[in-house]
C-alpha cells in the first residue's frame, strides 16, 4: 500500500481529509474516495453525488426528496493511513458488520459517492448525506442507536479496512 | 356548605336541581359553572377532606389484564383514584394541553376512532377550562411561548415531528383550591362521605333518584332534575354497571358498551440520546415559569416547558397513532456499552466526530403514545364485594403489539428527525433505566442492570406503564351503536343522566386528558343550564 503525497486535483489533501475523522466518518469516508480517485489519475465518472444533492435543494411537493442514495461507480480501494480513525468508529464498524448483513469492503465502498469533484467538504456534504438519509428513513440501528444509513456503512468501512491494516 | 352525610338522618331525602356524583375535577367545575348560573346543585363525594384507608379501599379491585403499573412496579387500583375532595387532582401532575384536531378525525386504519364531535367544538371552552385548572389562558401557540419563556424549542423543521409547548399547573388540587367557593356558594352542598351504590330507575331510561350509603352505615336518598356522573374512568362504568333496578347488564348498558374500549396513555421510557449542538438546546425542555395575568387567578404561577409530538400528518398519512415525547437532562456513562459489547456513547460521539461530551449534553426519552381503542379492553365487575357491598372492578386493560410497535415506530421517527436536523443522535432502548436512576449509576452498576434483565431491552416485551389516564369507559358517539353517551354528554339510554370527566372521551390522543375533561365540564354546565332553564 502506497501512500499518496500529494493533493488531489479537487483541492482537498487527503492528509488533512483524514484528519477529518473529527468531523465524522462519513466525511472521512467521503474524504478517502477523492484521494483514491485522484491516486488513480482522476478518473471521469458520472457524479450521483452532486445529483443527489441538486434532488435535495430542488426537493418540492411535487418533486419529492429521492429516496434513497443514488448508485455509484466507487470500485475497491485500501486505506494505508487509518491510523487517525477514531478506535470507537472501529469499535462501531466492527458491531454494525456483526449485526448487519452489510456485505464486504467493496459492496460498501460502492455505496459511496466516488468522484471527487463536488466532495471540496466533505464534512458538509457528508452533513447533507446523513441528514437526507435522516429525513428519508434511511436508517440503520446499531445497539438502539439510531444512524444515518451512510454513518453505520463509513463505520463499517473503516472497520473492515482497519482489519487489513494495523489501527 | 360541606354537609357531612353521617351527620344526616337515616333516610334523609335531599334534592336538588342537579346531583352530581364525584368532586373532581369535572365534578367542582360543573357543580360552580352550573351554581354561578343559579342552579341548586348537590355534589356527592365518597371521601372527606383528606385520604382516608377505608374510603380509598372502596376503590380497590383487581387488574386482569395487561399489568396496571407504573414503567417501575405495580399499581393498585385504589393508588391511581383517590377518593376525597378534589378527587385524583390531589396527585395530578399538572400537565395541561388540549388534544389535537386529528384526534377528532376518523382514522380508517384503527378499529375505532374519531370523535362526534369536532375540535373547534371545544373552543369555545378552552379558555374558561384555563382558568379552572389555574394555567395562563387557551393560548398554546409555539411562537408566542417561545417569546414568553425566552427559551427556544427544538427546531426541527421538519413535517413528521414538532415541538409544542406544555403549560403545567403546580398543580391545582381542585378540592383546596376551591375549598372555599365550595364551603361559601349558597345554592351548592357538598355532601361528604357520601357513596352512591345505585341509580335508581324504574324505566331504565329515567333516573329516579339516587341511593346513597356511608361507612357508618347511613343510608340516603337524593334526587334532582339532572343526574351527572362523574367518579372518573374507572368508578363511572362501575357505578353504571352497578345499578341493575332495570337490566341486570346494569343501566345504559342496552348495547354492552359501558366499561368497554377502556384506553389509558401508553408511558415508555424509550432511550437516550446525545446532542450534537450546544446543550443550551435543552434547557427549553425544563422549561420556566410564568405569572398568569389576568382572571380569577391573576397574579399567581405556573410552569410551561416544551415536548416533541409526532404531528398530525405524520400521524394521518402514515397510518399511525399519536406519540408526545419529552427530552430530559440527565448525565450518562459515556463509555459503558448498554449491551455486552455493544456501542457506546463514546463510540457515537467519534462517529458524530466529537471528540468528548459532556454528560450535561445528553438526554433521555420518554414519552405517552396512543393506544388504539380495544373493545375487549374494559372495565368490569369482580365477585368480590367492597364495604359497602358493590361488587369490586376488575380491570381488563389491554393494548397490543401493534400499539407497542406504533410507539417504537414514533420513537425511530423522533430519532431520525434529531439526526437529520443536526441536532445529535439516539438510542432507543425501550424499557431503559428508570431516569431516577441514571443519575445514581456508575459505569458496573449500568451493565449489571442490563444483563440481570435482558428483557427490559426486548422491542416486543419492554415494560409500557400506565399515565394513569383513564378514558373512554362512556365513550362520546353519535349513536348508541358505538358509545354510551351523545354529544351533550347525556347517556344513549337515559334522559336526565349525563357523563362528565376523561370516560366520555372517544378517542385518548396523547395529550393529558386533564384540560380537555375540563373544557367539557365547562361546556356541559352550558348545556344543563340550556336544560334546566
Amino acid at each position: 500500500m502506497s501512500e499518496p503525497t500529494e493533493a488531489p486535483a479537487s483541492g482537498v489533501d487527503r492528509r488533512a481529509v483524514l484528519r477529518l475523522g473529527r468531523g465524522g466518518a462519513v466525511a472521512l469516508v467521503l474524504g478517502v474516495g477523492v484521494g483514491w480517485l485522484d491516486r488513480r489519475g482522476g478518473a471521469s465518472t458520472p457524479d450521483p453525488l452532486a445529483d443527489f444533492l441538486a434532488a435535495e435543494a430542488d426537493a418540492t411537493e411535487s418533486n419529492p426528496r429521492p429516496t434513497k442514495t443514488p448508485p455509484t461507480t466507487a470500485a475497491p480501494v485500501t486505506l494505508p493511513e487509518i491510523g487517525d480513525v477514531d478506535p470507537g468508529i472501529i469499535a462501531l464498524g466492527h458491531r454494525a458488520l456483526e449485526i448487519h448483513d452489510l456485505g464486504g469492503l467493496d459492496e460498501l465502498l460502492a455505496t459511496f459517492p466516488a468522484s471527487g469533484s463536488s466532495i471540496a467538504d466533505p464534512v458538509l456534504t457528508a452533513a447533507t448525506l446523513t441528514a437526507a438519509e435522516f429525513r428519508n428513513g434511511d436508517t440503520l440501528v446499531v445497539d438502539g442507536w439510531v444512524l444515518a444509513a451512510s454513518e453505520v456503512r463509513a463505520a463499517a468501512v473503516l472497520a473492515l479496512m482497519c482489519d487489513e491494516v494495523s489501527c | 356548605m360541606l354537609i357531612e352525610a353521617d351527620s344526616l338522618d337515616r333516610g334523609t331525602h335531599l334534592a336538588a336541581d342537579v346531583c352530581i356524583i364525584g368532586a373532581g375535577a369535572a365534578g367542582i367545575t360543573l357543580a360552580l359553572e352550573l351554581t354561578a348560573a343559579g342552579h341548586e346543585v348537590l355534589l356527592i363525594e365518597s371521601g372527606g377532606r383528606a385520604e382516608e384507608i377505608p374510603t380509598q379501599d372502596l376503590a380497590a379491585g383487581t387488574s386482569i389484564g395487561n399489568p396496571s403499573t407504573t414503567l417501575d412496579s405495580p399499581v393498585r387500583l385504589d393508588q391511581m383514584r383517590l377518593r376525597y375532595l378534589g378527587g385524583t387532582t390531589n396527585h395530578w401532575a399538572g400537565f395541561c394541553r388540549p388534544l389535537s384536531p386529528v384526534d377528532f378525525e376518523v382514522r380508517d386504519h384503527l378499529a375505532v376512532s374519531g370523535w362526534p364531535i369536532a375540535f373547534t367544538d371545544l373552543d369555545p371552552y378552552m379558555a374558561r377550562a384555563a382558568e379552572w385548572v389555574r394555567i395562563s389562558g387557551a393560548d398554546f401557540d409555539l411562537d408566542r411561548w417561545q417569546q414568553r419563556l425566552g427559551l427556544q424549542a427544538l427546531d426541527l423543521n421538519s413535517e413528521r415531528v414538532e415541538s409544542f409547548v406544555y403549560q403545567l399547573t403546580f398543580p391545582t388540587k381542585f378540592g383546596e383550591v376551591y375549598r372555599s367557593e365550595l364551603t361559601s356558594t349558597e345554592n351548592l352542598r357538598v355532601l361528604l362521605h357520601a357513596n352512591v351504590v345505585n341509580i335508581a330507575t324504574q324505566t331504565g331510561n329515567h333516573v329516579s333518584g339516587l341511593d346513597l350509603r356511608t361507612l357508618g352505615g347511613k343510608q340516603i336518598h337524593a334526587e334532582a332534575t339532572a343526574y351527572v356522573l362523574a367518579t372518573g374512568g374507572i368508578e363511572n362504568p362501575r357505578l353504571l354497571l352497578s345499578s341493575t333496578d332495570h337490566d341486570p347488564a346494569g343501566l345504559g348498558n342496552t348495547n354492552d358498551l359501558v366499561g368497554r374500549y377502556f384506553t389509558e396513555h401508553l408511558q415508555v421510557y424509550a432511550g437516550f440520546g446525545v446532542l450534537d449542538t450546544d446543550p443550551a438546546g435543552m434547557v427549553g425542555f425544563q422549561g420556566a415559569d410564568v405569572t398568569i395575568e389576568g382572571g380569577r387567578h391573576a397574579g399567581s404561577t405556573h410552569h410551561a416547558k416544551f415536548a416533541l409530538g409526532l404531528t398530525d400528518a405524520h400521524v394521518r398519512d402514515e397510518a399511525t397513532t399519536g406519540l408526545e415525547i419529552q427530552l430530559l437532562t440527565g448525565t450518562y456513562p459515556l463509555g459503558v456499552p448498554l449491551q455486552q459489547d455493544g456501542a457506546t456513547l463514546t463510540d457515537v460521539a467519534g462517529l458524530l466526530g466529537r471528540e468528548g461530551i459532556e454528560p450535561r449534553a445528553t438526554f433521555y426519552l420518554q414519552g405517552l403514545a396512543e393506544q388504539e381503542l380495544n373493545r375487549d379492553s374494559r372495565v368490569l365487575l369482580g365477585r368480590a364485594a367492597d364495604a359497602l357491598g358493590m361488587r369490586r372492578v376488575e380491570l381488563d386493560w389491554r393494548y397490543s403489539q401493534a400499539d407497542r410497535q406504533r410507539a417504537l415506530d414514533g420513537f425511530r421517527v423522533a430519532a431520525e428527525e434529531i439526526g437529520a436536523a443536526g441536532l445529535g443522535r439516539v438510542q432507543l432502548v425501550p424499557g431503559g433505566v428508570h431516569a431516577d436512576a441514571i443519575d445514581h449509576l456508575v459505569p458496573g452498576e449500568f451493565i449489571s442492570l442490563y444483563s440481570s434483565n435482558p428483557s427490559a431491552i426486548n422491542e416486543e416485551t419492554f415494560p409500557i406503564g400506565m399515565g394513569f389516564h383513564h378514558m373512554c369507559t362512556t365513550r362520546m358517539s353519535a349513536d348508541a351503536s358505538t358509545g354510551v353517551v351523545n354529544t351533550d354528554c347525556r347517556m344513549h339510554d337515559v334522559d336526565n343522566l349525563w357523563v362528565g370527566g376523561s370516560s366520555v372521551f372517544s378517542t385518548g390522543g396523547v395529550a393529558t386528558p386533564t384540560y380537555t375533561l375540563v373544557a367539557l365540564a365547562v361546556r356541559l354546565a352550558e348545556h344543563l343550564d340550556e336544560v334546566l332553564s
